[in-house]
């Protein structure tokens, strides 16, 4: 027979066991990281882009915003470097190959964007900057990431950087 | 009445409250496994979506010879009794699931066209043989007429 005490005893049960689970989802890792020897954390690609390529994306859009070439220049160099390294950490993404699908989207307005910040065209670098951002999002879809949508920074996410030429 | 002071409704309601006792532990198990399983928080965006079960999907880039791709493309993709049509994206990029396991992808042929185009070349990565996660990539290439 079951008894009030007993039947309490069991809706508490109940009420327990997905607390119980949550708190054994939290603390599992925490176990686990302490007995287990440190393993290097593998970045995902998600993790260099967002790390990598679209803070340096945003910092080119505001050098050439603020036609301040130097920096436009400095930026592009990086952003060609971050893609190289990309590349080389992760070649394939799902199974795509990821410098064929950086060559297919960027190359080309990377090229424009290199010639405009040469001939200091504020006019021609928003043009090239335009394609550059539409071939990131080219990308994105080709790589089933359509809702990652990446657009000309409206505001500065660095207050610590300058971004006006030095006269 | 039982000699023992119980009587037949106590002990079916002692039964019936054993079976809800044990359907309680499996419940309470059930609600707690999916909280621990996630526990480890796999991050799946880099995974491979294909696990294989319908054969190799195929992919590539139409392009024009020696230079960019071609967006809008039809490709096709051919097969003994069928065909499949698509085209390609911004980048000159097309995907193409899989057949199925059964079907030999070096049975499935590749084309591509577009208006005032003609095709000039197909060029088929090295795949390897029986490997049937890998996307295999046909590249095609269009010259303007």
């Amino acid at each position: 027979m079951i008894t009030p005490r007993a039947f309490r005893g069991l809706v508490a049960l109940l009420l327990a066991a997905p607390a119980a689970g949550s708190a054994l989802a939290q603390s599992a890792p925490a176990q686990g990281a302490a007995s287990a020897p440190a393993t290097p954390y593998a970045m995902t690609l998600g993790d260099m882009m967002n790390t990598l390529i679209q803070p340096r994306h945003a910092k080119l859009g505001l050098a050439g915003k603020a036609q301040n070439w130097p920096l436009a220049q400095y930026a592009m160099i990086v952003i060609r470097q971050s893609f190289a390294s990309i590349v080389k950490a992760q070649p394939k993404f799902r199974g795509l190959p990821v410098g064929e699908l950086v060559t297919a989207a960027l190359s080309q307005p990377m090229d424009a964007a290199d010639a405009a910040i040469k001939a200091q065209n504020p006019q021609q670098f928003a043009t090239a900057y335009a394609q550059l951002t539409a071939g990131c999002n080219a990308c994105h879809v080709a790589a089933d990431h359509p809702y990652v949508v990446i657009k000309t920074p409206d505001a500065t996410a660095f207050p610590n950087q300058d971004f006006n030429p030095k006269h | 009445m039982r000699q023992d002071g119980g009587d037949v409704g106590d002990e079916t309601l002692g039964n019936i409250g054993m079976t809800w006792l044990r359907s309680a532990v499996i419940l309470a198990i059930a609600l707690a496994a999916p909280l621990v399983a996630h526990a480890g928080g796999v991050d799946m965006t880099d995974e491979d979506l294909n696990g294989g079960a319908d054969g190799p999907s195929f992919f590539g880039f139409v392009r024009i010879v020696g230079g960019p791709g071609i967006d809008d493309a039809k490709v096709t993709a051919e097969l003994k009794g069928g065909a499949l049509v698509t085209a390609t994206d911004l980048l000159g990029l097309y995907k193409i699931p899989g057949f199925g396991q059964d079907v030999n992808p070096d049975d499935v042929q590749i084309s591509c066209a577009k208006d005032g185009y003609k095709q000039a070349n197909v060029m088929r990565h090295p795949h390897t043989a029986g490997d049937m996660k890998d996307p295999i990539e046909v590249d095609c290439f269009l010259q303007k007429q």
